[in-house]
């Protein structure tokens, strides 16, 4: 059953390929969506299929470049959460965009790259070693650009540049660092663990672990950490879709996916953990959770705001992952999903309020909450979970996060309980900012103008509903998501 | 006990709901709806005075679940809320009246007691937790429902506040998952359970600092919601601004909600030998008599008669918390005592500044001259209610402070002991300054100029009327309450 | 377990709510209901006294009530108290029917005296502190609405003073009873002794003792807390005034005694506490009367200085210790004599008030010239406050003066006693003093403008057959105490000594002796000396057809105005507020701190910010519009910069020259 990895691999990719070449013209837009749609459901019921027969089949090896260094594709537990994450979110981008695109305008292009990068994504949670996780990296930052650059006027071309500069540099210290790996290590596998070869360290330990900080800040700029978060923001010129599902969801997640995997899987977190490479990945973890959220409080544009929101949320994740244990693996994995599911929805909400009403920033949603109700009670309930209420899912995961935090007994993380209390609270400050001007308009206020707004279609109105659903399903019956993560967490998968 | 459960929590914030239903537009018959939700919500907290024990609803995740527990506490302060709330709806029907957007309010209003109830119930720190933040957020609307700009600001503000207040009990919660064992309540503490290893071994004394770090962060956090000192701003800008029913009811009840929050973690969760004469005790107690102090002193210099009310609940709900921070049974009985005392007289007082505001015309305590003759029973309701919480001997208020002040004196050894009854009877002393003049301009001075000031409707008098022969059976005879409180003596 | 006690103690306060609700119809019924809830609470008394007489010792205790219990108790003192009391409200309430004619509320008043009698009774009744404190509290704000009856500026004003220092004293008491509550885990009076005998030495109890002194000294109208009884009697009306100087400061004074006696039996040092105080209260009583021109207000100054005669005879009764039998008899005495006293003096106040609505000397003088049933009512009163032989103040007075004479030779510090006993005689004299200014002014003096001299001696009928009686029974029960002190007085002393714990005198007092005769003409001497010279040369300007009195006394030397309410109104709460205003200020200012620098909202570029202000977290502390405009503009700095310059050259100008 190997091959049908590879097959899930390379269809979308196909299927995204060749849609420019049937040609659809303007009229048939709808013919072309429903293909895009299909092309997106057979992927995604691949990759589920692949999910849940994983265990049977072995590695597919594609190319063996040299001795030490092949192409290899192989499904494990790790790489299970996230193609479950994408395989569920996928479609329900692909259909928001139906609609969304509508307005945009070059449908194909943004349809073919959209599939092309999802396939691209699946081939970067099965790659099984650090060399075919190399080369997809590099092939998602080539993928997402046109989409970043979709708009293609100025401040779109100056985005994608800025967003191709960052995203390159950062492949490029991460490569440094698995040279490390290659010279140290036993081989390039992911291997639950690590695969160094203490002997072979023996006294340079100092040298491996700045290794590993280049990979974590190469690594680190898709997880937007803070010196080298300035890309994100700045994306936000892209269509909804591309910045709900790349921005929030798969680029970002594939950085952390790629601290996860180097951290647990090459170094090994034994070795890492307790070093000084520990205590500065905490401390920036830390940092970027608090600066993310006040940004997120200061900026007015509503996409910014949840661009920086989804900054500080990522470092919630590598604060799980900088506990170097099973327990803070687990929290991370669960804010992972968690947070995909949150972020997508939000986005989701703010592009049907900047689609229908043509308004971006935070005043301007004054008393939009009775004209557009499920567009804004979707918005609340991802705010909720958001900000971390119990009974939804974000609560789940952030009890996680600051159990593993306080129970690793150092003293970065306390450090790190305080920084998501804190960013918890401004969490709730700016997004019920928003929830309060859209249902309370001020008295004075008067809704003649909001009368022609009202909530969007059917297309755009499912994804919001099912996200929202599998929210507060979460948030009521966690348990056997947490047991099913734990145990990854542990390796007993 | 699911049963009770789900009438409990479930049932008002279904109905609550029903009302936006466009056949509860009509004002009577959605009165007439909430009333009998309130009144159902009373039987039912009646029903379970006979129920005991607790159960897990829910497991959210591996060790968090929704517990709900039924004790002594639980009971005791569900029957404030419920009594509170079927009160004040009953003067909100005519209150709300020269309001907009009725049906909103009373959306919220049910919401938040289900909420309330939810908080009375909690059996574990996690759905303590849960309902809380719940509650911080179904009272935000009750703020802002007059939507004017100031009222909107101070709406979230106090949202701020309660969310910042929680996040610091959150804290709390991790720190106590990690070093204390399950957070399920026990009463007694689950921490003084096993108290005697925690004191052995160096190792643990880290550990023992970080479950007084836990319990103060918990303490401060939950503070928040009844006032205390460090986050107590949001009171005076959220009670002005919101309706009389919503203040009072926000004062009255949902600050004992906060009191609730730290009772549960001091003394079903630390255990009150744990916290006995530790540093955590002396910040508390030092906080609170801060607290006590300034809030009586503002309450005194304030003009506006609401945000006088505002202040005053600040400082006398500090008083309930000098109970809690004693850990004696003495303190705890007064705790408690206080605690019913307040609420039923911080509901009349607003629901006398209500009527003040919407009959007698005037918002500011300096302009209520001779309003007493064309108002007699809502300034006789506000006498009782100011004499009660100055603590003169008939009324309800005096008993408490006498428990409060002996339970200080004997418990505390060191200058705690007689410093905390000095600052009540100087906050007494002030609060006579403050509440008593209400009394003075309202019935002897003469009216300038000639207003037309008449009495409040029926509907609004009966609550303050009912209450205020409540505070005075239960001042003659506070032996009625004491029984409701036999639980105290299992706690200290 | 007597049930009739609890009974005595409400069931005027019940008679209030029936009086109100039975009231609603007419004035006479008011009165009427009134009149027979005290007819039947002083029958009550009566019953118990009998009850008393015959030996049997009544208490009645339930816990519950008021929370922490209700304890009643009857002995000799409390009995005799009771009584007075319940022929005092008896008295005032027949005689306000009259009085209270062309006054508005009268419901109010009478249903809040019935409430204070009951109030009062339940004091005198308590058998532990606690019950006192409650009842204590009560009297206070009951009290309250009858000294404000008329509800005019001063009243109020008066009012204000009066319930300020009952709800401070009330406030130090309680704190007292708190500490000793700490120690002895009791307030059971007849307990305190036994358990705190050998604790004396901790200054915690020395500074309960002071603080609950503070509480019953403030209504009793001790020195420092004196300042609402010159100022609450002018205001209220005429019965009130009975009342409060009559029965209410024998209220505060009951509970000093308890202290005194249940506590610091054998204290010298309490003692001394208690004189001093004594002394002083005595002597700025006095003074205050002799300098005052108002009727009412020489009364009112009168009572306090009464006060201070008791507690001096109280300080002597814990310094003789064990044969204190002299000035136990003389302290309780007086207090009976002065209850009685000054319920006759102020029923005559009344009736002259009544008549004429003035109460300034140099107005009323003259009106009682041919009044003879009247002259003869207040003579009584005058001659047996100022000690007059054969009149029932002679009695009491020349008993404590004794017990300060027998204690010189005990003590060592004779130099001090022997100047407390010349202060003592010289108080007496001024006594004499102001009550002949009084008499001589009303009854015995012209008027100066003859025409309001004719009016006053042609107006026949000044007060009805009820009132008169009235009068006329109060007297008569005052001269019976004075004229044959051997039979009523020995009897009355007797019968309410053991309350101080006195034992009855080794050899009978024989109160027409040389000694104590020569003693009572001393007093007699300096007051006719005082009269003559200060009174009648100081106080009064002669010019050569009319003298009339002069307001001699700087109406800025008074302890209110200049010290307590300054400190209390303005200085305390300013500085307290400033505190807590930071204090509560603090989290608010770090959040505006926060919301100006690292909070700051991002300016909205492309849009114009002015449409959509956004309404910050904090609610901005507005500046006026005009400063913030100014401060921005070039042109204001242009113009201050150009002011700057021609001050400089001002200067230097000047400078040079």
């Amino acid at each position: 059953m190997n091959y049908l990895m590879m097959i899930a691999i390379a269809f979308p990719i196909i299927w995204g390929a060749c849609l420019p070449l049937l040609h659809y013209k303007e009229a048939d837009r709808s013919s072309r969506n429903k293909y895009a749609l299909t092309g997106t459901l057979i992927t995604s019921a691949l990759v589920l299929l692949n999910v849940f027969t994983f265990k049977s089949n072995a590695g597919f090896q594609l190319i063996q470049l040299t001795d030490k260094m092949s192409i290899v594709f192989d499904v494990d537990a790790l790489s299970c959460v996230f193609l479950c994450l994408i395989a569920i979110l996928w479609p329900l981008a692909v259909l928001y965009a139906w609609e969304y695109m509508h307005h945009e305008g070059k449908e194909n292009k943004f349809f073919s790259f959209y599939l092309m990068t999802y396939g691209i994504v699946i081939g970067l949670a099965c790659s099984a070693n650090l060399i075919t996780f190399y080369l997809l990296y590099e092939c998602l930052t080539f993928a997402t650009i046109p989409l970043v650059m979709h708009a293609m006027n100025r401040r779109a071309i100056k985005a994608g540049r800025k967003y191709f500069m960052y995203s390159i540099a950062g492949a490029a210290t991460a490569f440094v660092g698995i040279m490390f790996l290659v010279n140290y290590g036993t081989s390039l596998d992911f291997i639950y663990g690590g695969t160094l070869d203490l002997v072979k360290i023996g006294s340079q330990q100092n040298l491996i672990l700045f290794g590993y900080i280049l990979t974590f800040f190469g690594f680190g700029v898709k997880a937007a950490v803070f010196p080298f978060h300035g890309w994100l923001p700045s994306a936000g010129v892209a269509p909804t879709p591309v910045t709900a599902l790349l921005h929030a969801v798969a680029v970002v997640k594939a950085g952390v996916f790629a601290i996860m995997r180097v951290t647990y899987y090459s170094f090994g977190a034994a070795f890492l953990s307790g070093t000084w490479a520990q205590s500065i990945v905490l401390s920036f973890a830390c940092f970027t959770i608090v600066f993310g959220s006040v940004c997120a409080w200061k900026q007015q544009h509503l996409k910014k705001r949840f661009a920086y929101s989804t900054i500080s949320n990522l470092s919630y994740i590598l604060l799980g992952v900088g506990m170097m244990n099973a327990q803070g693996l687990c929290a991370g994995l669960a804010h992972m999903l968690i947070h995909g599911i949150m972020k997508i929805c939000l986005f989701f909400c703010v592009g049907v309020v900047m689609e229908k009403t043509h308004r971006e920033y935070v005043p301007e949603i004054e008393g939009m909450g009775r004209v557009m109700p499920i567009t804004f009670g979707c918005f609340t309930i991802g705010s909720l979970s958001l900000s971390g209420i119990p009974l939804f899912a974000g609560f789940i995961s952030k009890a996680a996060l600051g159990t593993a935090a306080v129970s690793s007994g150092l003293p970065l993380g306390l450090a790190g309980l305080c920084a998501l209390l804190i960013s918890a609270v401004l969490t709730a400050a700016y997004t019920f900012e928003i929830v309060i001007k859209a249902f309370f308009p001020s008295k004075g206020f008067n809704t003649r103008h909001l009368r022609e707004f009202k909530d969007p279609s059917w297309q755009m109105k499912t994804p919001l509903i099912v996200l929202s659903v599998l929210m507060i399903l979460i948030g009521l019956h966690g348990t056997e998501l947490m047991n099913l993560l734990s145990k990854i967490a542990m390796n007993l998968m | 006990m699911l049963g009770l459960i789900t009438g409990l929590i479930v049932f008002p914030m279904i109905t609550g709901v029903l009302c936006l239903l466009p056949v509860f537009q009509d004002d009577r018959r959605r009165n007439l709806f909430t009333a009998s939700v309130l009144g159902l919500n009373f039987i039912f907290v009646l029903l379970c005075f006979a129920q005991e024990g607790s159960f897990d609803l829910l497991h959210l995740s591996d060790h968090l679940s929704l517990r709900f527990m039924f004790d002594g506490a639980g009971r005791f302060f569900l029957l404030l809320a419920g009594l509170m709330f079927l009160m004040v709806g009953i003067y909100s029907f005519e209150y709300m009246t020269h309001e907009h957007n009725r049906p909103r309010f009373y959306v919220f209003y049910l919401l938040t007691l289900g909420a309330l109830n939810g908080v009375c119930l909690a059996g574990n720190y996690m759905t303590l937790y849960c309902f809380f933040e719940l509650m911080s957020l179904l009272s935000m609307p009750l703020v802002l429902h007059s939507q004017t700009e100031e009222s909107i600001s101070a709406a979230k503000k106090y949202l701020l506040y309660s969310v910042f207040g929680a996040s610091l009990g959150l804290g709390g919660f991790f720190l106590f998952t990690v070093y204390g064992g399950s957070t399920n309540f026990v009463t007694g503490g689950v921490i003084a359970n096993e108290l005697h290893q925690l004191q052995l071994s160096s190792e643990l004394l880290f550990q023992r600092n970080m479950l007084l770090i836990g319990a103060f962060l918990a303490i401060v956090g939950f503070g928040a919601k009844a006032g205390m000192m460090p986050l107590h701003a949001w009171l005076p800008t959220a009670h002005p601004v919101a309706p009389a029913c919503a203040s009072a009811v926000l004062s009255g009840v949902i600050t004992k909600a906060g009191v609730l929050a730290i009772m549960r973690v001091v003394y079903f969760l630390y255990g009150s030998s744990f916290l006995c004469s530790t540093w955590v005790q002396y910040a508390w107690l030092m906080l609170i008599l801060i607290t006590v102090l300034v809030g009586s002193t503002l309450a005194y210099k304030e003009k506006i008669l609401k945000k006088r009310l505002a202040y005053s609940s600040v400082s006398q709900v500090s008083y309930i918390l000098f109970g809690l921070a004693g850990l004696n049974t003495w303190s705890l009985t007064g705790a408690l005592l206080h605690a019913a005392a307040h609420s039923m007289i911080k509901d009349v007082l607003f629901m006398g500044a209500g009527s003040i505001i919407m009959h007698g015309h005037t918002e500011r305590a300096d302009k209520i001259d001779g309003l007493g003759l064309k108002m007699p029973v809502t300034f006789a309701c506000i006498t009782v209610a100011s004499l009660g919480l100055i603590g003169i001997p008939p009324l309800f208020g005096y008993i408490s402070k006498w428990y409060l002040c002996t339970g200080s004196l004997i418990a505390h050894h060191n200058f705690f002991g007689w410093l905390g009854p000095v600052v009540l009877l100087i906050s007494a002393l002030l609060t006579a300054g403050y509440l008593f003049t209400l009394t003075i301009n309202g019935y002897l001075k003469k009216e300038e100029t000639e207003s037309d000031a008449h009495e409040a409707g029926f509907l609004m008098l009966a609550p303050m009327l009912i209450l205020c022969t409540l505070i005075l059976i239960c001042g003659l005879f506070p032996n009625l309450v004491t029984q409701l409180i036999e639980f105290v003596n299992t706690l200290a | 377990m007597n049930i009739l006690l609890p009974i005595a103690a409400f069931w005027p306060m019940a008679g209030a709510l029936i009086c109100v609700l039975a009231g609603r119809k007419s004035d006479k019924m008011k009165f009427l209901t009134a009149d027979a809830v005290m007819m039947i609470e002083f029958g009550l008394m009566m019953i118990l006294l009998i009850q008393t007489l015959n030996g049997s010792s009544l208490s009645f205790q339930i816990s519950g009530v008021f929370g922490t219990g209700l304890h009643l108790k009857l002995d000799g003192f409390r009995i005799t108290y009771g009584l007075i009391a319940a022929f005092m409200w008896l008295m005032t309430t027949i005689f306000t029917e009259e009085y209270l004619h062309h006054y508005q509320n009268k419901m109010r008043y009478l249903a809040f005296t019935l409430a204070t009698c009951g109030a009062t009774v339940g004091v005198f009744f308590s058998a532990d502190l606690l019950t006192t404190f409650v009842f204590f509290e009560i009297m206070s704000f009951t009290s309250y609405i009858m000294v404000i009856h008329d509800q005019n500026k001063e009243a109020l004003r008066a009012g204000e003073t009066y319930i300020a220092v009952a709800v401070i004293g009330g406030m130090a008491m309680l704190m007292g009873l708190f500490i000793l509550y700490q120690f002895a885990f009791t307030l059971e009076m007849n307990q305190l002794f036994a358990i705190l005998e050998h604790e004396l030495d901790n200054p915690m109890i020395w500074i309960a003792g002071i603080l609950i002194l503070c509480g019953f000294g403030a209504k009793a109208g001790l020195y420092p807390l004196h300042i609402w009884l010159p100022k609450a009697h002018p205001v209220a009306p005429a019965p009130a005034s009975a009342l409060l100087s009559g029965i209410l400061t024998k209220a505060g004074i009951f509970g000093m005694i308890v202290i005194t006696m249940e506590i610091f039996r054998e204290e010298a040092a309490w003692g001394a506490l208690l004189l001093g105080l004594g002394v002083i209260t005595m002597v700025l009583g006095a003074v205050l009367a002799v300098f005052s021109c108002n009727l009412k207000r020489t009364l009112a100054c009168s009572s306090m200085s009464q006060v201070g005669f008791i507690t001096v005879g109280l300080a002597m009764c814990v310094f003789l210790g064990h044969h204190n039998a002299l000035a136990v008899r003389g302290t309780v005495l007086h207090m009976v004599n002065h209850s009685l006293i000054k319920l006759l003096l102020f029923m005559c106040a009344g009736v002259i008030y009544m008549n004429l609505h003035e109460l300034d000397l140099n107005k009323i003088r003259g009106f009682g010239r041919n009044k003879t049933l009247l002259k003869i009512l207040f003579l009584i009163g005058a001659l047996s406050i100022s000690g007059v032989p054969l009149f029932s103040g002679y009695v009491s007075k020349t008993l404590i003066h004794e017990s300060i004479l027998e204690y010189i030779p005990m003590t060592d510090a004779a130099g001090l006693f022997s100047f407390v006993e010349t202060v003592f005689v010289i108080a007496g004299g001024l006594t004499f003093s102001y009550m002949t200014k009084l008499f001589v002014c009303i009854f015995v003096e012209k008027n100066s403008n003859s025409a309001l001299q004719k009016k006053y001696d042609d107006k026949k009928n000044i007060m009805n057959a009820v009132s008169s009686t009235v009068l006329i029974i109060c007297a008569v029960v005052l001269f019976l105490l004075g004229i044959i002190p051997n039979i009523t007085a020995n009897a009355v002393a007797d019968f309410m000594q053991s309350f101080l714990h006195g034992h009855s005198p080794e050899h009978a007092v024989h109160y027409f002796s040389s000694v104590n005769l020569i003693g009572g003409g001393k007093s007699l001497l300096i007051g006719a000396l005082v009269y003559a010279f200060v009174i009648r040369g100081v106080l009064m300007s002669h010019t050569k057809d009319h003298s009339d009195y002069l307001q001699r006394w700087p109406n800025w030397l008074d302890l209110e105005n200049l010290l307590y309410r300054p400190l209390v109104q303005h200085i305390i709460p300013f500085i307290f507020a400033l505190l807590c205003r930071i204090a509560s200020e603090l989290p608010e200012a770090l959040m505006k701190m926060l919301n100006h620098t690292l909070l700051k909202k991002v300016k909205i570029k492309d849009r114009d910010p002015k449409d959509f202000e956004p309404a910050s977290l904090v609610s901005e502390s507005t500046l006026s519009p005009m400063v913030s405009g100014i401060e921005s503009s070039l042109s204001f700095s242009l113009l201050l910069f150009g002011l700057g310059v021609v001050l400089a050259m001002i200067y230097m100008l000047t400078s040079l020259f």
